[in-house]
């Protein structure tokens, strides 16, 4: 056997569709369960910027515990994490583990700087605590799966990094304008932070995109 | 940039799983190379040439002539 066991159309059909249905139900549980607590008023009155950072924060904390249950479920997690087999998760594991750390870190800071005063329930020390101890673990986990990668990933992590920059100066930068001249409403702190967040999160679709590793394997 | 990776590793008999271990690298990056998605750098060239004992450019092709003077 020279490439590993064949994949056939039908078994990649069924990665697919499980990596789409696992995906959905998360998504729209998490979805909802947030709708729920916004309606609730439990979170205080929130605006349009908070929202938005919310569906941003829980998009990085649903890939994040995705992968968690991948490594937990190796068998099931080489179909949901798009790797050929349970070997190659498991080849790949430290790097994934510190990924989802990166992904969890970044999506709870997220959500909690959307939580925080004036608008959020939370008092705005606490949000500054929370954000210092997840950016913490965020360079923490970084420089950890630097570590561990080889040169495909790294150099997929600097095209990411470039592609996010050109992607802010095109959109953040093509807002600043329009704000400056009147066109448009300025952009809030919160809109600024999650706009990276967004940016970054798809420049590293386009990355890995590139490079082939997003192909149904 | 075309490449004969796939070849020689089939020759030899390997899973793209073996020939990563071999080298130190991702399945993924064997699979990107050989799908021409990804260039390796010069270190890991040279290395894939060595272990098939093959010249760099039987590996990766390139259709790159110079001007004639």
């Amino acid at each position: 056997m020279i490439e590993g066991p064949k994949v056939s159309q039908g078994a990649r059909f069924r990665k697919f569709a499980l990596q789409l249905l696992v995906g959905g139900l998360v998504g729209i549980g998490f979805a909802s369960g947030m709708n729920a607590l916004i309606q609730s008023g439990a979170l205080g009155a929130l605006d349009k910027s908070a929202m938005i950072a919310i569906v941003a924060a829980v998009v990085y904390l649903v890939i994040g515990l995705q992968v968690c249950v991948g490594m937990a479920l190796p068998r099931a997690g080489a179909l949901m994490l798009n790797f050929e087999d349970e070997a190659e998760l498991r080849d790949q594991r430290r790097i994934m583990m510190w990924s989802a750390v990166s992904m969890i870190a970044m999506g709870a800071m997220l959500a909690v700087l959307a939580l925080s005063a004036p608008d959020g329930p939370i008092a705005p020390a606490i949000g500054l605590t929370v954000a210092v101890i997840a950016s913490t673990g965020l360079v923490w986990a970084s420089l950890r799966i630097l570590r561990d990668m080889d040169e495909l990933l790294r150099s997929v992590t600097r095209e990411c990094g470039e592609i996010a920059y050109y992607l802010l100066l095109a959109i953040g930068g093509g807002w600043a304008v329009l704000a400056h001249l009147g066109y448009s409403p300025s952009m809030r702190m919160l809109d600024f932070i999650t706009l990276n967040y967004v940016l970054l999160l798809a420049a590293s679709f386009i990355a890995s995109g590139r490079r082939g590793m997003l192909r149904m394997r | 940039m075309r490449n004969t990776l796939k070849h020689y590793r089939e020759t030899a008999g390997w899973s793209q799983g073996e020939l990563a271990r071999r080298l130190g690298v991702s399945r993924q990056t064997i699979n990107a190379v050989e799908t021409d998605k990804y260039d390796p750098s010069l270190p890991l060239a040279l290395r894939i040439a060595k272990l098939f004992s093959v010249a760099v450019p039987d590996l990766f092709i390139d259709q790159w002539e110079p001007e004639a003077e």
